[in-house]
């Protein structure tokens, strides 16, 4: 009865919190925590002595990519370092391989991977398709560039590639802004910030994490792959028009905003207006944030925006954005009207009121019920471990948030019917999505900044609706397919989604599509429109399976 | 209370910037009349009536000591100890305003004005909960005190308690009907809600209370602008700028209304006026900022002073520059510029006494050589404009201006000692 329409589903939901009634909300899907019996026993060091530093407050993302090609989620989680003062152990990244079983093993000494710098962000491409993706370290400090050797192990090619830029580098991201075949990669910069010039900041009386203008802020770099039989990169930053310091760079998410064939680049800042840089269609880009009505929200205000993703989540066929903000904000929705222009939906849609009291970190949309439409799942935490000494109304740790879209445009704040998984309070930062145990629902792995360090939700129930996941492969276009467009019909349900694999905070999700399809038992078309141009149509489509496209393949 | 502290076109950055968590709100206290009378007999004290004045001047450092020479005269007065504590939260010094609210409590244990600016100092020091409990006791206490609902309601908001939010305001305006600062944040909390015509309604009511209100007509085209009615919602906006061509907000909704009506270029020309508010503003909050941590010192004081100048908020920038100098009596630019500012108004005669304590604070300052010289020209006081150029120069030899000047005042006092 819960499923099917959206009316039903608003009164169900309705029914089981009035009434209490645990036993009738079991159809919605549960999140519970795995992450030990998955045998993740990562713990994140954020270097922390008491300094205050600005960069242990930042936290890390993480990763969920095939990096060995069978068919299973690895996991890539970035750690932070020790800080002066700090007199812990050293960290390193570190690199899980799934066993396929539900459990995982760490492998980071193999696969080459675990880098000791101060880690912000992980990005996965397959720059030089040859479908092993490639993975890519944000750094306080040089980044660091990973190649995948095709055999479980990485090579570092930072030094040959001339990739390692050295500023505060938070989320990168690849796409083919271009679209010429291969992957090119952002990096979003936050800050000049100083270990030398610790500036000491205080709220009231105590001492806290200074905010984002303290420091000069700093651009971000793209990277053009210019790859022949070697992987080339050449920083392009100027030249495309994307050479821009006046943000704080958290988040940067590639997407077809205006829907024109082209990728855009949605970049999230800290305080100050956020940028929409519009791909001209030779790749270069001219930034249209404040025109477009995403630089600033409804009040005007530059938001202290930290994470952020882009999808269609009314199902109207244009990309919308979801951004995370501070405490005491609202975390913002902006809905893409189709004319150029962005309308701030945030309180319109249930969206805002929740979220004030939490510190936002990641922003993902993510369909976890599988019912066809984008809910809106947000990790919190505070930036100050005694946030409770200068603001006793909130706490370091927080309770994430679930959002669930009701199909109207508008959602439900699930966070405490979600299951346990979704109840614990931690410092949660980065999120990366991903069906780790293809059971054909989203699970969630979330990077903590402290005690139990990190979190993997496993989903329950999800894939109580059907659902198709997809796996798209180009040959004119990228390997990834990133940045292609998906259309599927089934029935009264039409979705419009693309090919991302960077998006949220610092991280980067399963880069197979995972369209839920709510009661319908058939895709009636499935239109893809390719990077490269090709357009590809597949017809009645069976759901509940795992589908390899192959791009420019007969259906 | 805190009125000229307080920048309303400031209010939203304070109410919801990462670097606001030190709320401050628009505290407009229409509705909070002192009628505190510890006394059947009225005594004049004067030096309460000298602290009345210094407020009123905006010198709050100077109203600090006479309040407390008044309260030595009468100590027991909760009153007078009020108003020192007012001082105190008015010269950024809030523990020591605290402190002071504590003993008018002691004296005076049911005082709702003076509990009122108790908990908006709280606020200042982020202790929000402690605000709201003191309010919540306040609004019990004395249920027609409209300002402490309408308080009360800001804090409520600041925590998406918009429901709660709503019922104080709406109890201020039942205390208080034409109380335009409570309509005006209740329309703020059902625009939050997604009510826009009953925020329209709230907001045409703030307008009735106060039409020269610039905040209270941009609320009003807000509400139109979401109910789509474009064409009114710039009209409004527009009335909004020329009451305040400050305000970032109508600015900002300007911008966007005309964009979306299709006047491109005029809607862009705005949203880049706002966008350069917008960096004044973090400007402010951040020299605010400054100040809020390191009240004496003179500097951020003066800085506040110049931007305030910048932006055309000529009394604004009287009142820092006073702030400044009464933190370092020795700050040669400080007097210099509020001489700057005088002169500006017309008022020659001040600022060249401004100039002269500029020199007076520091005998090398050049730039109150030329500045009072520049003065003393008007007056025809050639002589003495020639000496202060001649000042200067020996500071700022190569000072290109001083040099012109020097040259030019020979001449005038040559050609008119020949027409003599």
């Amino acid at each position: 009865m819960c499923r099917s329409s959206s009316l039903a589903r608003v009164f169900c939901l309705s029914l089981c919190i009035f009434a209490g009634n645990i036993a009738r909300c079991a159809a919605l899907p549960h999140f519970v925590e795995v992450t030990q019996q998955a045998g993740i026993d990562f713990r994140y060091t954020n270097g922390a002595s008491g300094q205050k530093y600005v960069l242990e407050s930042i936290g890390s993302g993480a990763a969920f990519f095939d990096a060995d090609g069978d068919g299973f989620l690895d996991l890539y989680i970035v750690n932070g370092a020790s800080l002066p003062g700090y007199a812990g152990p050293p960290a390193f990244n570190a690199h899980y391989r799934n066993k396929g079983d539900g459990t995982f093993v760490d492998i980071t000494q193999e696969a080459k991977t675990g880098d000791a710098g101060y880690g912000m962000g992980a990005a996965i491409g397959d720059v030089d398709n040859d479908g092993a993706p490639d993975l890519y370290v944000t750094n306080y400090g040089p980044n660091i560039f990973y190649r995948n050797s095709g055999n479980g192990t990485f090579v570092d090619i930072t030094q040959e590639t001339d990739t390692g830029d050295s500023s505060w580098g938070t989320h990168a991201s690849f796409a083919d802004i271009d679209n010429d075949g291969d992957l090119d990669l952002y990096v979003a910069n936050y800050m000049a910030f100083d270990l030398d010039n610790n500036v000491e900041c205080f709220t009231g009386t105590a001492r806290s994490i200074c905010g984002p203008l303290t420091y000069p802020g700093q651009s971000g770099v793209l990277y053009r792959n210019d790859s022949d039989e070697q992987i080339r990169f050449t920083n392009v930053t100027n030249q495309v028009g994307l050479a821009n310091d006046t943000g704080r760079q958290l988040a940067a998410v590639f997407g077809d905003i205006d829907s024109d064939g082209d990728t855009d680049l949605f970049v999230a800042n800290d305080v100050q207006p956020n940028f929409l840089f519009l791909n001209s269609g030779d790749g270069t880009f001219v930034e249209e944030g404040i025109i477009a009505g995403v630089a600033y929200n409804d009040d005007g205000l530059a938001e202290s925006a930290m994470g952020a993703d882009i999808g269609d989540y009314d199902n109207d066929g244009r990309f919308d954005i979801v951004l995370s903000t501070f405490q005491w904000l609202p975390n913002t929705l902006y809905h893409n009207d189709g004319d150029g222009f962005f309308t701030d939906q945030t309180f319109a849609s249930n969206l805002g009121e929740p979220s004030v009291p939490y510190l936002g970190m990641a922003a993902t949309f993510i369909d976890y019920d599988n019912d066809g439409f984008l809910d809106v799942y947000i990790t919190n935490g505070h930036l100050d471990d005694n946030v409770h000494e200068f603001d006793p109304a909130t706490s370091y740790a927080q309770q994430n948030q679930l959002f669930r879209n009701r199909g109207n445009g508008s959602f439900d704040d699930v966070s405490a019917s979600s299951g346990p998984g979704l109840l614990v309070e931690r410092v949660s930062h980065g999120a990366a999505l991903g069906d780790y145990d293809n059971d054909g629902d989203s699970d969630i792995f979330i990077s903590d900044s402290a005690s139990p360090r990190c979190t993997l939700l496993r989903n329950d129930g999800g894939n109580a609706n059907h659902y198709l996941t997809l796996e798209l492969i180009g040959t004119s276009s990228n390997r990834d397919g990133l940045g292609a467009r998906v259309r599927a019909v089934a029935g009264s349900l039409v979705q419009t989604r693309e090919i991302r694999r960077s998006h949220g905070y610092m991280g980067s999700s399963d880069v197979r599509l995972l369209l839920g399809l709510g009661s319908q038992s058939r895709v009636d078309t499935l239109h893809i429109n390719w990077p490269s141009g090709t357009q590809q149509t597949l017809v009645d489509i069976e759901s509940n399976q795992y589908l390899i496209v192959r791009e420019n393949a007969n259906n | 209370m805190f009125q000229s502290l307080l920048d309303a076109s400031l209010t939203r950055l304070f109410r919801q910037t990462r670097h606001g968590l030190l709320i401050v709100l628009p505290w407009v206290c229409t509705a909070c009349e002192d009628s505190q009378q510890n006394s059947p007999i009225a005594v004049v004290n004067p030096e309460e009536v000298s602290g009345d004045r210094l407020i009123q001047q905006g010198q709050y450092s100077r109203a600090v000591e006479a309040y407390r020479r008044a309260v030595q005269r009468q100590p027991n007065t909760a009153m007078l100890q009020r108003k020192l504590a007012d001082a105190y939260a008015r010269d950024g010094k809030y523990a020591l305003a605290l402190t002071t609210y504590k003993e008018v409590a002691v004296l005076q244990p049911h005082y709702p004005k003076a509990q009122t600016e108790q908990a908006i100092v709280l606020t200042r020091l982020n202790r929000h909960a402690e605000a709201i409990t003191l309010l919540e006791s306040v609004t019990t206490s004395a249920p027609d005190y409209a300002w402490a609902h309408m308080a009360l309601g800001l804090l409520y908001f600041r925590q998406a308690e918009y429901d709660l939010a709503i019922a104080a305001y709406q109890r201020a305006i039942d205390s208080k009907e034409d109380y335009g600062e409570a309509w005006y944040n209740l329309g703020e909390t059902y625009v939050k809600r997604s009510s826009f015509a009953a925020a329209e309604k709230a907001y045409r009511n703030a307008l009735q209370a106060d039409s020269t209100a610039a905040k209270y007509h941009s609320g009003l085209g807000i509400s139109l602008l979401k109910q789509r009615q474009l064409e009114e919602a710039i009209s409004i906006l527009k009335r909004a700028l020329a009451i305040d061509s400050l305000h970032a907000q109508a600015r900002f909704n300007l911008g966007n209304a005309l964009l979306r009506s299709g006047q491109k270029d005029e809607g862009r020309r705005h949203l880049s006026i706002f966008k350069e508010l917008e960096n004044q503003e973090k400007r402010l909050v951040s020299l605010r900022n400054a100040l809020s941590k390191n009240p004496d010192r003179a500097e951020p004081y003066h800085k506040l002073a110049v931007l305030y100048g910048q932006r055309g908020q000529y009394e604004k920038a009287r009142i820092h520059y006073l702030q400044a100098v009464n933190r370092d009596p020795d700050f040669a630019p400080a007097y210099h510029n509020l001489g700057n500012l005088l002169l500006r108004q017309r008022q020659p005669e001040s600022a060249l006494k401004m100039f002269r304590r500029a020199i007076q604070a520091d005998s090398t300052y050049a730039l109150s050589y030329l500045a009072l010289g520049n003065v003393l020209m008007m007056r025809r006081q050639f002589d003495q404009a020639l000496a202060s150029y001649q000042h200067g120069l020996r500071f700022a030899p190569d000072d290109v201006r001083l040099q012109r000047r020097v040259t030019a005042t020979r001449e005038i006092i040559h050609t008119s000692a020949q027409s003599y």
